[in-house]
């Protein structure tokens, strides 16, 4: 399986999960209620779809909050332009990554933290202002890194799961 | 991940992009590493894949009948407390907020559904397979180097005598 058919296939996944979530509004366009609603319920397991917390398409909400859809959506947008930002052809991360290794495991955790301190704000806080511009701010500064951190990790391990030659492999430990 | 995803209280962690999932990959993963003995070959990112992903399939099927049997037996004790938490309190929220969050929470699901079964099948592993790669980020070994027999380690490549046409090649170089 080549890299690039695994990374296709990653960002064909993406592409499919971010369209699914804009789905619902555009089938109640069509009349198709009812399989929006098939939708919805598919991600209330993965999130509160909470009508005031959600971007609004065609006057209807999509599928999942604002947080969970800049999240989504700038996932897949981290996941088309990895390339941009890999340092060398080798997909092991921290030599792919060179000058931008912010992008490396656990460091892309810190891009979490703003996203994380909205959220304990917003709980402890009832005064403070809700705005969906900032949870979609702040799901996009989380979301992006992430995609861009996740693809060589995914395809290398996709590579390792299906490849024939995989005990051929001698593994050296520096 | 799936005791986080059926206990009452517990599973609102999903609502944090699907925490509880991801954390039970990445616990997964941990349990995983602990079964490494020094003799054995180190774990890879495509066996964290495979271990998140399996266990996404495990809590999937533990949540549904967990859920299920606690609801059953003591009712729906988060619902209950959240609606007359909500009505007894008086937070300043956007208008229809309040409404919308009493109509979600007194939404009644078939607790056996296949549909409730198969959208977890769906969603769990997935988010499980994504648990496990970041387990693997934080877990992995320490720097390895994957070198398929026949071809040169990167130490090998650099030629014995430096050229002006021919400069020491710095692939695979490493910090």
């Amino acid at each position: 399986m080549s890299d690039k058919s695994i990374f296709r296939f990653l960002l064909l996944g993406t592409f499919f999960w971010c369209l699914t979530i804009l789905l619902p509004p555009i089938l109640v366009l069509f009349n198709l209620s009812n399989e929006g609603a098939v939708i919805m319920s598919f991600y209330s397991r993965i999130c509160h779809q909470l009508d005031s917390h959600s971007i609004h398409l065609f006057g209807n909400p999509l599928a999942v909050c604002a947080r969970c859809s800049s999240i989504y959506f700038s996932f897949f947008l981290g996941v088309l332009v990895w390339k941009k930002f890999s340092h060398t052809p080798t997909l092991l991360p921290k030599e792919s990554f060179g000058k931008y290794s912010i992008f490396f495991f656990p460091k892309v955790f810190i891009f979490l933290l703003p996203m994380l301190f909205d959220v304990f704000i917003n709980s402890i806080e009832q005064n403070f202002p809700y705005s969906n511009v900032r949870r979609i701010v702040t799901g996009i500064i989380f979301g992006f890194p992430f995609g861009i951190s996740i693809t060589p990790l995914f395809i290398q391990s996709i590579k390792e799961i299906f490849s024939a030659n995989k005990n051929n492999f001698k593994i050296l430990q520096s | 991940m799936g005791v986080i995803s059926s206990v009452p209280f517990l599973n609102l962690l999903n609502c944090c992009c699907c925490a509880g999932i991801l954390g039970g990959g990445v616990l997964a993963v941990f349990f995983y590493k602990n079964h490494f003995l020094p003799e054995m070959p180190p774990m890879t990112s495509g066996d964290c894949l495979s271990v998140g992903a399996s266990s996404g399939v495990v809590g999937a099927f533990v949540s549904f009948f967990l859920s299920g049997i606690l609801i059953f037996s003591f009712g729906d004790i988060a619902k209950d407390f959240f609606l007359s938490w909500f009505r007894n309190q008086d937070f300043p929220m956007p208008p229809g907020t309040f409404e919308e969050i009493e109509r979600e929470l007194l939404r009644t699901e078939a607790l056996f559904s296949f549909w409730n079964l198969l959208f977890s099948l769906i969603i769990y592993p997935l988010f499980g397979m994504f648990g496990g790669l970041i387990g693997w980020g934080i877990f992995k070994p320490k720097q390895i180097v994957y070198v398929q027999q026949g071809i040169q380690t990167p130490q090998q490549q650099i030629p014995q005598q430096t050229s002006q046409e021919n400069p020491p090649s710095e692939i695979g170089k490493t910090e």
